[in-house]
Formats: C-alpha cells, structure tokens, sequence
C-alpha cells in the first residue's frame, strides 16, 4: 500500500501540472488498452483452443499486447474532443472497479480449492 | 489479548458509525426528499448530505487504520489457524475485505474533492457516483465481516487542478496496488518473528543478524 501511495502521488502531482486533456487522454488510452488486451488475449485462447491446427503464435502475449495498444492508441486520439476537453470523475469509479475485479480473480484459487 | 479484543470492539463500533453515516448520505444524494419531511423513510432521505463530509473522512480513515492494526496481528496468528484448518474460502474472502478497503480509502481524495463547498455542477454526477461506490464498498466489508462472523454544464472550478490531483490519485492507485500486490512489491517488510522491519522485500528472517563477535 505504502509503494502504490508513493507512486500515486508522484503521477497524481505530474498530472495536476500537466494539460488536463492530456491525463484524460492518457486515462482513456490506458482504460481503452487493458479492456482491449483482455478482449484479444481471451480471444486468441479461444481461436487457439478451437482450431483444428497448432496455432502456436496465438499464445503469446506480445501479439495481444501490441494488438491492444494499437486500438488503445487509435480511440484515444480519434476520441472526439468533447470527450478529451475535461477530465471526466468518473474513472475515479470505473477504475478502482476494475481493479477489485483483477484482485477477485486473483484470490479466485481460494475458492476453487 | 485483551489489548487486541478491544481494539476489534471499538474499530467494529466505528465501522457500523461510518456505516449509519455513508447510508445516510448515499440515500440523501441519490433519493434527495423534495417535499417537507413525513414519515421515517422521508426523513432518514431529508438529512443534509454535506454534512456528513468530514465525519465519513475521519471515520473511515480511522476504522481502516485500526483494522490494518488488527491485520498484523490476524496475519500470523488467526489465519495460519484458518489456513491449517483448510478455511480457504474464509482466508479468501477476509483478503477480499482487505482489497476492497484499500480500494475505499483511494477514494476518500476524489470524495472530498467533489464535495468541496461550493459544490461544482461539473463533478455532480461523479460526486453521487463516488459516493454510491464508497458505500457499496462500506456495506460489502461489513457483511463479510458479519457473514464471518453533469450534464453540459462546464463551470469554471477553483479547485480542477485539485479535482484532477485526486482523480488520477484515484485511478493511479488503484492500478499500482493491483501491480504491487500481484508482484509483491512492498515498501517494509515486517519479520514478526524477530519484530524487526526491513525496507522494501526481504525474504524471511527468524534470527537476528550478527553483530560482531558477541552477537553470533
């Protein structure tokens, strides 16, 4: 807790000197990014899965990272500017949520042993 | 052991507090009474919700830090017992309680920002918002603990860069903790073994280490 309060206060006194339509677009693009990822990756493993041939390049990761950062990158900056202007409060909610759901599955080998 | 039973009582105590307190304001902001106040329902809706600010701030903070109090010591004696035990479920829903009061205390920045007077017309939504996710987060530890046992509006703020500053604290927290906790990147080690705290991770100590010829 003391290492993420550290490294959340020195992000939050950069974004508080910095534009604000940049921290939302930074936000969205790492929002954008995670969501995406967990879409491709889960989606890789499925095709992979179902295929009738050895797709062996589906299971890495770094195709479904570089997949994700693209689109992240691509709706971030093609975002209309309404979206950008301010820095909308509501992350504060989506993405502690977010979190909780990463920290549930985490804890999920408590439940399934 | 009495020391720590009291502790327990009084950091319970304050948490059905913060409780009363976040319950009332979360259904004042989101089912605010518009006619002069009737029956129990109307009147618990008719409270003024800016004035509970402060006390949830200083509530919540304080029951946390009793309970991260609690923790060390339910750390190595309670859950080694549970664990033996083969209580996977409750250790995993009791680590559970314990990421979602974090994630709560991350909160309370952005909450006290968007309840700044005057309050903004641009953080309306996420004030009810915020406030909604830090009672959820209120009510859910406290059933696991029982179960154990703004619309186009755009006003200028003299606090955005306030606003912004915990947003992102919000947000940067939030992702950090999951990075540190899964990574496990502390900043203290704590051997309680030997009571002694090292800085950043450090494997597990029982002894204490040499200190010249008579130490050894």
């Amino acid at each position: 807790m003391l290492t993420s309060l550290i490294g959340a206060v020195a992000l939050s006194w950069i974004a508080s000197v910095v534009p604000e339509h940049r921290v939302q677009r930074v936000i969205l693009f790492g929002c954008v990014a995670a969501v995406a990822y967990l879409i491709f990756y889960t989606l890789a493993l499925f095709i992979y899965d179902k295929a009738s041939v050895e797709l062996e390049f589906l299971k890495s990761r770094s195709l479904s990272v570089v997949a994700a950062l693209v689109v992240g990158a691509a709706i971030s900056f093609f975002a209309p500017t309404k979206w950008n202007q301010r820095l909308w409060g509501g992350w504060v909610c989506v993405v502690p949520i977010g979190a909780l759901a990463v920290l549930a599955y985490y804890l999920t080998p408590y439940f399934t042993r | 052991m009495a020391f720590w039973t009291t502790l327990l009582i009084i950091h319970g105590l304050l948490a059905v507090a913060l409780l009363g307190a976040i319950t009332h304001q979360a259904v004042s902001v989101w089912m605010p009474v518009r006619s002069k106040a009737g029956n129990f329902v109307t009147r618990f809706r008719a409270v003024p919700s800016t004035s509970y600010v402060t006390a949830i701030i200083v509530l919540y903070v304080v029951t946390f830090v009793m309970g991260a109090w609690i923790y060390t010591q339910y750390r190595f004696t309670s859950r080694l017992a549970l664990e033996q035990l083969r209580f996977f479920k409750t250790v995993g829903v009791f680590e559970m309680k314990e990421h979602v009061a974090t994630i709560g205390i991350i909160l309370l920045p952005a909450y006290w920002a968007f309840w700044r007077q005057p309050l903004s017309e641009d953080y309306a939504a996420a004030r009810k918002n915020v406030t909604l996710l830090l009672a959820i987060v209120v009510w859910t530890n406290f059933l696991i603990v029982y179960r154990q046992q703004c619309p186009g509006i755009w006003l200028m703020m003299p606090s955005s860069k306030l606003a912004v500053f915990t947003i992102v604290f919000g947000v940067a927290f939030a992702v950090i903790y999951v990075v540190c906790t899964e990574l496990n990147l502390p900043l203290l080690t704590y051997h309680p073994v030997i009571g002694e705290v090292d800085f950043l991770w450090t494997p597990e100590r029982r002894v204490r280490p040499c200190i010249g010829k008579a130490g050894c």
